[in-house]
């Protein structure tokens, strides 16, 4: 009993880091239409900052915030500045992120050097809840409220708002919404920011959950792609339905089966599209 | 997209011959390091101008072409460190699997369009990097399959040597060349193009769409896997990097900056990003940032690649 | 305007492809070509591995038995792609006259041959696997890192005789490092009569160990863990969290309590038992000879095993050199001699090469304590002189495949 437990809230917080970083990649996805490479570059940035954020002023949510936001102010410079100058070739705008990513790692490796860094955070994230008989780790908690909350707000956002309903608009159809009036190019710079945030933000409690060094940018990225391609492009819910079942498989699988990791990483993806080429929640 | 291949067919062989003469003739005389990285600029030109055929021509942005390539790379290793195949049986092997690998996805992703093709390619590159990492039994995991000796080549003998291996390589090349010309000159080729710039008026014109989006596939996987296994030979040794996301990203990329469409445009997009990634680290150790430099200057100045870049200049 | 820029790219391309080599002076210098990761994962071992190398190198001025000594570093990368390709240059492009370094394992299995062939001695520096040292040795390949098998056979010694355990799980990452040490512990572990219970193969990338360290049997005694890099912070702290180190101990294997990873793990490794030929607080003159001065040209607290294990590799180069009158163009005689090199005293203690080619090396068992701000691998036992084969005959332990995922198979799983 006491290892179902344990694995299903393993895999749920899990789930939670995986929703944080697809999430963030699926709105771009949605709104851009563009593979956005530079994604791991946000959630590398984010952790650094974080480290030396809370290093700076004790104070771990300070550095959550501070680091997230500072990400989506490059995130939104980043749009403004370059994409924007090669708006609707998907090619030559995967061309640029893909520079840009490089760009940021080397920076990174620059400014920050090799060593891996861990951010220890306030003291009881070292610490675990004890109930029933179970043990909860706190930070794992943690995780999960961060992903849970920031979902609740998103899509009662998106689907309860006049921007939210903006942007599930510019996810149908970019043109139409234009036509229609609305600022598309500053709801494109919005929804990039937002994605550069929340990875942001999955780059923070990476780094207290697992460390960051150099090199992360580019491990973290194909499981991002993989939320993003199981759940739908540009769908929010699929992004977390997927990372649900992502995170739970993915840890079931490992503690079950350790010898065919990864499978319960690719084989569910491969799985889904060949039934739904547009993943679980997306439109074709 | 500018088709410089179908246009101007004699003005494209004369320069393609004279670039190809001057290739042949400086090998000896350029420093060796030269002719490894033109050797290793031959093999990814290859492979890139069979993605030119999916993506240029065909209308096809394949993320996921590197799968094709890990296949072909990966058989050649297999055969000839496992079984001690022979330089043509391993070549032919690896082409024939690349093609039947191929086929099998392209029933998977050829439901997709667009973007969505892009992402379902892509999670294609995936699966294949996950399975060379944990088929340890077949692929040797992490470590990756060790020791491929150079092969032996008809009429050459042993191409151990910079220059013999070289020369095999671009011979190899000149004749894919030549396919890939055929092929685009093709009224296969013209309707691959009618493809990608109107599905829908093909449908109505009465072409299979689908079959022939999905020859297009089996044919540049083909190419990929042979790309693949001089690849296996080149290094000496195959692994999980061959197909990892970085790896799949490279093959788009040398087609994008040298310019899509035109066949052309891959070639020196694939010598291009060589050289910069295995050059200029002799000069600086921000190489990365010289070669991010160079794709985000391509990105916003390069619309046609550096090809078109070039022939704006003349 | 473009017509320039097209120009100029032209230009520039053209002078770095035909670019002439450096005119010969009267005694040409001995070019040692370094290959070492400057970017990507492994970009902090490049690093250490450097500032150890070159450290040694500034000291004695580059010079060697009157010639000059040049150092062409290139960057292993992230990919052993990248080493096979830099090897080339280096031997066909710079002739360099002896290449060290790498990193990766399979970059070092990748590069061997290509030195072999080319007959250009390789220094091995920091990769491990084992078998470049056995089943594929070649005379033109010297070790003066580890090997996994050496390391798991000390800790499968300490773990029974001292530690006093009979049942152990392991947790390893699913590679040749993780294989060998682990084939390693259990051969001799279970020869001294213990119990390997539980074999966990992560996959290298592996970011959340939970459900492996959930899954871990209660019954064991301790763990042994093969994990290293950055993953290493992730299993550690997971153990600590699941309360894992309250109970038992946990065995770390090489450098995965690093000095350099210390300040990143933080109090979760305090008490977390290790194995490794070398620690930054070893208490020998030369050590702290060694400590000190890289500590004044690096400026920070904590050096890392690379920087030790280059920094005597350096010197054993420069020894073997020197005993050569400097004469390394003679080939057969420069690689006889570089074997035959011992070295009474280096920041990890004597070096000496065995005949397949692999150093033989004290190995320290190592406690991760704090010591006022500042952690430390503090040294709680020795095994002196400790070679590749353990006590076998190596000609008996040849015959026996390497050790893989399967071998030794697990009993008592």
């Amino acid at each position: 009993m006491e290892f179902w437990v344990n694995q299903t809230f393993n895999g749920i917080s899990y789930a939670a880091l995986l929703f944080l970083l697809g999430g963030g990649l699926t709105l771009i996805f949605g709104v851009m239409k563009i593979v956005n490479i530079a994604h791991g570059s946000f959630y590398l940035v984010g952790g650094y900052l974080g480290v030396a954020l809370f290093a700076a002023t004790g104070n771990f949510y300070l550095a959550l915030v501070g680091s997230a936001l500072a990400v989506a102010a490059g995130g939104v410079v980043l749009e403004r500045v370059f994409l924007r100058a090669v708006e609707g070739d998907d090619l030559r705008q995967m061309l640029l992120t893909m520079g840009i990513a490089l760009f940021v790692q080397d920076a990174c490796l620059l400014v920050w050097g090799g060593d891996p860094f861990s951010l220890r955070g306030p003291a009881y994230f070292a610490q675990s809840v004890k109930l029933g008989g179970f043990t909860f780790p706190i930070l794992r908690l943690f995780m999960i409220a961060a992903a849970g909350v920031l979902f609740v707000v998103l899509w009662w956002f998106e689907e309860k708002t006049r921007a939210g309903a903006m942007v599930r608009a510019a996810i149908d159809n970019a043109e139409m919404t234009e036509a229609l009036g609305i600022n598309v190019p500053i709801l494109k710079m919005a929804v990039f920011g937002l994605g550069a945030f929340l990875a942001g933000v999955a780059g923070v409690v990476g780094s207290a959950f697992m460390g960051i060094y150099p090199g992360l940018d580019f491990e973290i990225l194909p499981y991002a792609f993989v939320v993003v391609i199981v759940g739908g492009m540009g769908s929010l819910s699929g992004a977390f339905v997927a990372a649900l079942v992502l995170g739970l498989l993915d840890n079931f699988g490992k503690a079950l089966f350790p010898e065919i990791s990864y499978f319960t990483l690719f084989a569910p993806m491969a799985i889904v599209l060949a039934f739904r080429p547009t993943g679980l929640f997306g439109r074709a | 997209m500018d088709v410089a291949a179908t246009r101007a067919p004699m003005r494209l062989v004369t320069g393609l011959a004279v670039a190809l003469a001057i290739l042949a003739g400086l090998a000896p005389v350029l420093p060796s390091y030269v002719v490894i990285l033109m050797t290793e600029g031959l093999i990814y030109a290859i492979a890139a101008a069979s993605l030119d055929l999916l993506l240029g021509f065909a209308g096809l942005p394949s993320l996921g072409h590197s799968a094709f390539f890990a296949v072909g790379a990966y058989t050649t290793a297999i055969l000839v460190t496992r079984h001690q195949a022979s330089f043509g049986a391993a070549l032919a092997a690896s082409v024939a699997l690349a093609a039947i690998v191929s086929a099998a996805i392209a029933l998977l992703v050829l439901r997709a369009t667009g973007i969505y093709f892009m992402m379902i390619t892509l999670a294609v590159a995936l699966c294949a990097w996950g399975l060379a990492y944990r088929w340890v039994s077949l692929t040797g995991g992490d470590t990756g399959i060790v020791g491929i000796p150079r092969p032996r080549v008809p009429w050459v003998g042993l191409a151990s040597g910079t220059l013999s291996f070289y020369y095999t390589v671009l011979a190899l090349f000149v004749g894919c060349l030549a396919l890939y010309l055929l092929l685009i000159w093709s009224p296969f080729g013209k309707t691959l193009v009618g493809i990608r710039d109107s599905e829908s008026r093909m449908r109505v014109l009465g072409y299979n769409v689908f079959l022939h989006k999905a020859v297009a596939l089996v044919i540049a996987g083909a190419f990929a896997g042979l790309a693949g296994s001089l690849y296996a030979y080149y290094n000496g040794f195959v692994g999980p990097s061959t197909v990892d996301l970085a790896h799949s990203m490279q093959f788009v990329l040398m087609v994008i900056v040298g310019g899509p469409g035109t066949l052309v445009g891959p070639l020196i997009g694939a010598f291009a990003i060589t050289f910069l990634e295995k050059m200029v680290s002799v000069f600086t150790e921000r190489w990365v940032m010289v070669l991010a430099a160079a794709y985000v200057v391509t990105a916003l100045w390069a619309p046609r690649g550096m090809l078109g870049l070039l022939r704006a200049a003349r | 305007m473009k017509k320039l820029l097209v120009l100029a790219l032209v230009a520039l391309f053209a002078t770095a492809v035909l670019a002439p080599a450096a005119p010969a002076a009267d005694k040409p210098p001995i070019k040692i070509g370094f290959i070492a990761p400057k970017t990507g994962n492994f970009a902090q071992f490049g690093i250490d591995m450097l500032d150890g190398f070159k450290l040694y190198l500034t000291e004695i001025d580059y010079m060697i038995a009157g010639r000059k000594v040049e150092l062409i570093e290139e960057d292993e990368g992230a990919t052993p792609a990248n080493a096979v390709t830099k090897a080339r240059k280096l031997i066909q492009h710079d002739k360099v006259n002896l290449m060290a370094g790498l990193v990766m394992a399979a970059a070092a299995y990748a590069v061997a041959p290509v030195a072999q062939e080319a007959e250009v001695p390789l220094v091995i520096s920091v990769a491990a696997s084992d078998d470049l040292t056995q089943r594929k040795a070649s005379k033109y390949l010297a070790r003066v890192s580890l090997t996994g098998g050496e390391h798991g056979h000390v800790a499968g010694d300490y773990a029974y005789r001292k530690l006093g355990w009979r049942k152990v799980s392991v947790i390893a990452f699913d590679y040749g490092w993780g294989h060998e040490v682990a084939g390693g512990f259990q051969r001799v572990f279970e020869e001294l009569g213990g119990q390997v219970i539980q074999k966990i193969w992560a996959p290298v990338n592996t970011a959340d160990f939970g459900p492996y360290v959930a899954s871990l049997k209660p019954e064991a005694d301790g763990v042994l863990d093969v994990v290293t890099g950055a993953a290493s912070i992730r299993l550690i702290g997971e153990l600590r969290k699941a309360g894992v180190l309250d109970k038992k101990k946990v065995l770390a294997a090489g450098t995965a309590t690093d000095e350099t990873l210390l300040t990143a793990l933080g109090d979760s490794a305090l008490g977390v038992l290790g194995f490794l030929s070398w620690s930054q607080v070893l208490d020998t003159p030369e050590n702290k000879r060694f400590v000190q001065r890289i500590k004044q040209m690096t400026k920070k607290d904590y050096v890392g095993f690379s920087a030790a294990i280059n920094y005597g590799a350096a010197m054993w180069i420069a020894e073997a050199i020197r005993q050569v009158g400097g004469d390394v163009e003679n080939k057969d005689k420069f690689f006889q001699t570089l074997r035959a090199t011992e070295i009474k005293s280096s920041p990890r203690g004597p070096i000496k090469i065995d005949k397949y080619g692999h150093i033989v090396q004290n190995i320290y068992i190592r406690r991760v304590d704090k010591v006022g701000n500042l952690y430390q691998n503090t040294v709680i036992d020795t095994y002196p002189s400790v070679g590749q084969f353990w006590k076998y005959n190596p000609e008996e332990y040849l015959k026996q495949p390497i050790y893989s995922r399967d071998n030794p198979p697990c009993k008592y799983c």
